[in-house]
């Protein structure tokens, strides 16, 4: 398994410096650390497009001929994007800490990470379901889709609050710091129990299907 | 013997063709080849014995076990050749078999290296730049290098030159005679595999048609060539595929024994001959349905 780790963690890895390497780089610039929810709400990107990248350059076909099994291939790569996900939320809520102490800015920015990163992670999941259901052409088309309308909404909020507020990245919700901490646990949970319950999901569609052989 | 593999019931349904309830047992320490005209169902077949695709419905079973339970024990000892093999395309020769090799348990990198020498292919070369004919000898490289007991192989010879041909056939041929090594192969045409072969099977339109050991096969079905004449009418209209000839006719017969004997004044004259049928001979006259 770890030949499949090694070859799609590459893509998780270019992909993750692209989308945050610029907003690390551009935070001394603005002065203003709540440039780092913006890296919040690029997870979700982030995470779509490593994932169609790795799907565009996998071959199942190659991989059915060799002894390893549908349920170990998706095992592999579910656990693949749950370590990336886990590992970037880690480095979020470290700069988050950094930026911020302890303040109701950090509990919201927080929040707002946890919040991302729970969709982003059952957004995978299902970027996967519908890769090995549909194939990755029918993928590439809805990601596309997807990351271009995302990259609006994204610049187009960021750039409004911008203008509004003279300052970018004043993201997090008030609510989302005001909530009690335990909903934070709970929606982690409920994210890790959807992403588990599509894994056997995907092993099934992985197991029937021919879309990407 | 326990057969190497069995199938039973197998059945694999598509839009436009189906593959009907495929019941096999592939002899352990044999080649066995399935022929057939190109979408007889080969490929679908081949698939499905190596658990490419999955079936709709029907049970394969390889060393007496079932893909289902246990997948990845059976292809670690299986060596499946696809008709179109696939790969990482944009990646070298060896970073596919660096690749392959961290899942088999037994992989022989000495043995997979000097194949490829043989074969005449580059292994910093990346896959998409190799011809059609040196992706399959690249599939059969990765296939006999992690010490399988069992290949699969779809039309292993197509597009391929006729040294290398022969080449693969001679090693199909070795793999199989320590007897306990077994090769299923599918082909189109029987040139050359008919020969290595001890055990064919026809399949047409999806179905499997015939089976049979080959030399009992050759031993029934026989070309014979007479003189005009030389034949009773009623024993010609027994023959198909009956053709002029220069000196006389010949035409096939699919059951000798039962004719023989009517032969044997002919045959003592001088004026009909009796030869066995080439695999091909009797594969076009099964599609015909004679």
């Amino acid at each position: 398994m770890s030949a499949i780790l090694r070859k799609s963690s590459f893509f998780f890895i270019t992909h993750l410096c692209t989308f945050s390497v610029p907003g690390l780089a551009t935070i001394p610039m603005w002065e203003n650390p709540g440039i780092i929810s913006m890296m919040a709400l690029w997870v979700p990107l982030w995470l779509s497009s490593s994932v169609l990248w790795s799907e565009r350059q996998e071959s199942y076909a190659f991989l059915r001929t060799l002894p390893v099994t549908d349920r170990q291939i998706v095992r592999t790569k579910f656990g693949l994007a749950l370590g990336f996900i886990v590992l970037y939320w880690a480095i979020l809520i470290l700069l988050i800490r950094r930026s911020w102490g302890a303040t109701p800015e950090y509990a919201g920015y927080m929040a707002l990470a946890s919040l991302t990163c729970a969709v982003s992670i059952v957004l995978a999941a299902f970027w996967y379901i519908f890769s090995w259901r549909f194939g990755v052409s029918a993928l590439t088309v809805v990601v596309i889709a997807v990351l271009v309308i995302g990259f609006i909404v994204a610049l187009a909020v960021n750039l409004e609050r911008l203008i509004r507020t003279s300052g970018i990245g004043i993201l997090a919700p008030r609510w989302l710091a005001e909530g009690p901490w335990i909903y934070q646990i709970l929606l982690f949970a409920a994210a890790l129990a959807a992403y588990f319950g599509l894994m056997r999901v995907a092993v099934r569609v992985k197991e029937k299907s021919e879309a990407v052989l | 013997m326990t057969p190497i593999l069995e199938a039973q019931g197998l059945t694999k349904r598509y839009h436009d063709f189906t593959l009907k309830d495929i019941s096999v047992e592939i002899p352990r320490g044999a080649v066995t080849a399935f022929f057939g005209p190109t979408g007889a169902g080969k490929t679908t077949l081949m698939k499905l014995l190596a658990s490419q695709i999955p079936a709709t419905s029907g049970e394969v079973r390889v060393f007496g076990l079932r893909y289902e339970e246990r997948e990845s024990e059976i292809k670690d000892r299986i060596g499946y050749v696809p008709q179109e093999p696939v790969y990482y395309r944009d990646r070298s020769v060896e970073f596919n078999a660096r690749f392959a090799a961290s899942f088999y348990k037994r992989w022989d990198g000495g043995a997979f290296y000097k194949m490829l020498d043989e074969f005449r292919i580059s292994r910093e070369k990346t896959v998409k730049r190799l011809s059609r004919g040196q992706k399959t000898l690249l599939s059969i490289a990765l296939a006999l290098s992690h010490g399988a007991d069992l290949l699969i192989l779809d039309e292993p010879t197509a597009g391929l030159d006729v040294i290398l041909r022969r080449m693969i056939l001679e090693r199909l041929r070795a793999f199989a005679a320590d007897g306990e090594r077994t090769a299923v192969v599918s082909s189109h045409i029987t040139d050359g595999l008919g020969d290595i072969a001890e055990y064919v099977h026809f399949l047409d339109e999806g179905r499997l048609t015939f089976r049979s050991e080959k030399d009992e096969l050759q031993g029934r079905w026989k070309r014979i060539h007479f003189k005009d004449g030389a034949l009773p009418p009623d024993l010609v209209g027994q023959l198909s595929d009956v053709r002029r000839q220069p000196f006389g006719s010949s035409g096939l017969v699919q059951d000798y024994s039962a004719i023989r004997e009517r032969l044997g004044a002919g045959i003592a004259s001088g004026d009909v001959k009796v030869e066995n049928a080439t695999l091909d001979d009797i594969l076009i006259a099964m599609h015909q349905g004679d």
